[in-house]
């Protein structure tokens, strides 16, 4: 008894080593293949830093108005400028950044539960229910995702919770369709009905055998749809449909905030864009990476 | 074909059902309506607003409302304007060529430049120039196109004091000028959809490239142009339909944005406006309008793609 247990102990410790060495590999194998990708994670990681550490960074307060030093131009004291209320945007670009990238994973998370939930059941079980979500992801497709964001969180109120739920449940409603598409293909294969045939439950299967083989689809997903979700955000608060001032957000001082002095303070939309730019942008090419690496099949479907 | 055509039209139909309920009930449950705003300002003597919502129709129960609305959409009637009292079958008439030629002029520029370079991408596969415009192409549909709007009026208009014409002019009325006045937004839609007809395209190119009549076309002694141009081009196209067809959507939820930066009085504005009025007849007949172009759509790509691909066939729902 005792020496078994050392025994599988060791193999336990031996096993995670290897995890680790494999999972190291991995990574610098990934580097390697794609450079641009690599980058992208990098500077994804730097904005999650500065999504923690942003509000204690601040050159200035992000929130204190100085109306004396409004719409001062980039360099003398400001490093970006300041806006029309005399606040320094650089600290209120770094606050805004915690803001967007959660909401943008908030989002996500909660469109992944959608989209796996709506896409096991309906390609899984087909037949009814199939037909029934079906037509509720027609009608979702069908409405403009800008008029739709809009609409329903003018009804539901502006928050960070529900602009998140919202979001995501369109993306989780509209990427649902290529998780349906997977989970259909993994149906067919002989392991689905192996385990049927020795008398699996449908939960069982749905679980053990369907789940893990569309999780590479699931991946690209998220991160595809993790840039769009806060490009999402930043229409809605450009419009000055998102949370309320004072909190900034990258969309809100591009939109509301900038336009007004558009055409005396080009800063001020400039450098919440470039923040937002660049943080999708490193998202995108991250889930580009991903996807090469992880389901190359996948190229176009997700675009 | 007949019976595939009729269920789809049958689902279609129903998932606009779903459309007009939705919008239909989510526009009153925003707060506020017409006749608060209407009197926002002014302020309104005791009676005056249920008054003014009897004689609109909203004071009625939400149920009695609808079933009026679909008696009106049952007769093909939009309803009219709530702030206005226009009809709405005209004011959308009116508006829709605006945001059509938008999105032609952004579909046209987006294909001139989005499938020459995507097919260079993929032949020059794995080169620095490949490198380069697949980073340029994921540059564009990362770069929020609000912000380059924004740009392309704040920066000249600081450094040289000039700003891209803003507004509309009529295409019959000028057609020069009507171009020229809807150049920027046109341009700021095609950075994004270039970037995507780009990335698809060269994803299909290398999936035909290494087919086995590329291969035959090689051996029996093609030049390389008439290879690409008659066997993979041809081919890889397919799916880069399909993604158009998408993408279409794309450029009506993004001409909200597009039309209210650069004053345009097409759908979008209209709908935006409407939006922040509470006008719902407005917000109903837009969304549904969009709606059946949007399903349209979709239904037309399915088609076609089974008329351009054999391969597939119309058993799958």
């Amino acid at each position: 008894m005792a020496t078994t247990g050392v025994g599988r102990q060791s193999a336990l410790g031996a096993g995670r080593a290897s995890v680790a060495l494999g999972w190291w590999r991995a990574i610098t194998l990934f580097a390697r293949r794609q450079p641009l990708a690599t980058f992208g994670a990098l500077v994804l990681l730097f904005g999650l830093v500065i999504a923690v550490i942003g509000p204690s960074i601040t050159p200035k307060d992000p929130y204190d108005t100085d109306v004396l030093n409004g719409l001062r131009s980039p360099g003398e004291g400001y490093l970006l400028g300041t806006d029309n209320l005399g606040r320094d945007i650089l600290s209120r670009v770094l606050v805004a950044t915690r803001f967007s990238l959660l909401l943008g994973l908030a989002a996500v998370a909660f469109g992944l539960l959608i989209a796996v939930l709506v896409g096991v059941i309906s390609g899984y079980a087909g037949g009814i229910a199939d037909m029934v979500l079906q037509r509720i992801v027609d009608a979702a497709i069908g409405i403009p995702f800008i008029l739709f964001l809009l609409l329903i969180v003018t009804m539901a109120g502006a928050s960070f919770l529900s602009i998140a739920l919202i979001i995501g449940l369109y993306q989780g409603v509209t990427s649902s369709r290529i998780v349906r598409g997977a989970v259909m293909s993994v149906r067919e294969e002989v392991y689905v009905e192996a385990a049927t045939t020795i008398g699996a439950t449908p939960v069982r299967v749905m679980a053990r055998h369907v789940l893990p083989n569309v999780i590479a689809p699931v991946i690209i997903i998220a991160s595809l749809n993790l840039g769009s979700a806060i490009l999402a955000e930043s229409v809605l608060s450009f419009l000055g449909y998102g949370v309320q001032p004072p909190d900034p957000t990258w969309g809100q001082m591009m939109g509301v905030e900038a336009r007004p002095y558009v055409t005396r303070a080009p800063w001020m939309a400039f450098f919440p864009g470039v923040a937002l730019a660049v943080t999708v942008f490193a998202i995108n090419v991250l889930g580009d990476g991903l996807r090469d690496t992880l389901d190359p099949r996948l190229r176009g479907s997700v675009a | 074909m007949a019976r595939y055509l009729l269920g789809r039209l049958v689902v279609s139909s129903i998932s606009l059902v779903l459309v007009v309920v939705i919008v239909f009930v989510a526009v009153r449950l925003m707060p506020g309506d017409i006749v608060d705003q209407f009197f926002q300002d002014t302020g309104a003597r005791p009676g005056q607003a249920e008054a003014l919502r009897e004689k609109l129709g909203l004071s009625d129960p939400i149920p009695v409302q609808f079933a009026r609305y679909l008696g009106e959409l049952a007769r093909g009637d939009l309803g009219e304007s709530l702030a206005s009292g226009r009809e709405l079958s005209t004011v959308i008439r009116d508006r829709t060529p605006v945001t059509f030629q938008l999105a032609m002029m952004t579909l046209i520029f987006s294909l001139a430049i989005g499938l020459p370079l995507g097919v260079l991408s993929a032949v020059m596969r794995g080169s620095a120039l490949d490198y380069l415009l697949r980073t340029i192409a994921i540059g564009g549909i990362s770069i929020p196109f609000f912000w380059i709007a924004v740009l392309t009026i704040s920066l000249p208009a600081y450094y040289w004091r000039w700003t891209p014409p803003i507004g509309h002019v009529p295409l019959q009325e000028d057609p020069l000028a009507s171009i020229q006045h809807m150049l920027a937004p046109a341009l700021v839609g095609t950075v994004f959809l270039a970037g995507s007809i780009m990335r698809m395209l060269r994803a299909t190119m290398l999936e035909v490239l290494r087919l086995d009549y590329m291969r035959t076309a090689a051996a029996k002694g093609l030049s390389r142009a008439t290879q690409i141009r008659r066997h993979a081009l041809r081919n890889a196209l397919i799916p880069v339909v399909t993604l158009i067809g998408i993408r279409f959507i794309f450029l009506l939820s993004g001409s909200v944005v597009l039309e209210s930066i650069y004053a345009l009085p097409g759908l979008g504005q209209l709908s935006l406006d409407a939006l922040s009025r509470r006008d719902y007849q407005v917000v109903q007949a837009v969304t549904l309008f969009m709606a059946v172009i949007i399903i349209m759509t979709n239904l037309v790509v399915d088609i076609s793609y089974g008329f351009i691909d054999p391969r597939i066939r119309h058993s799958r729902a």
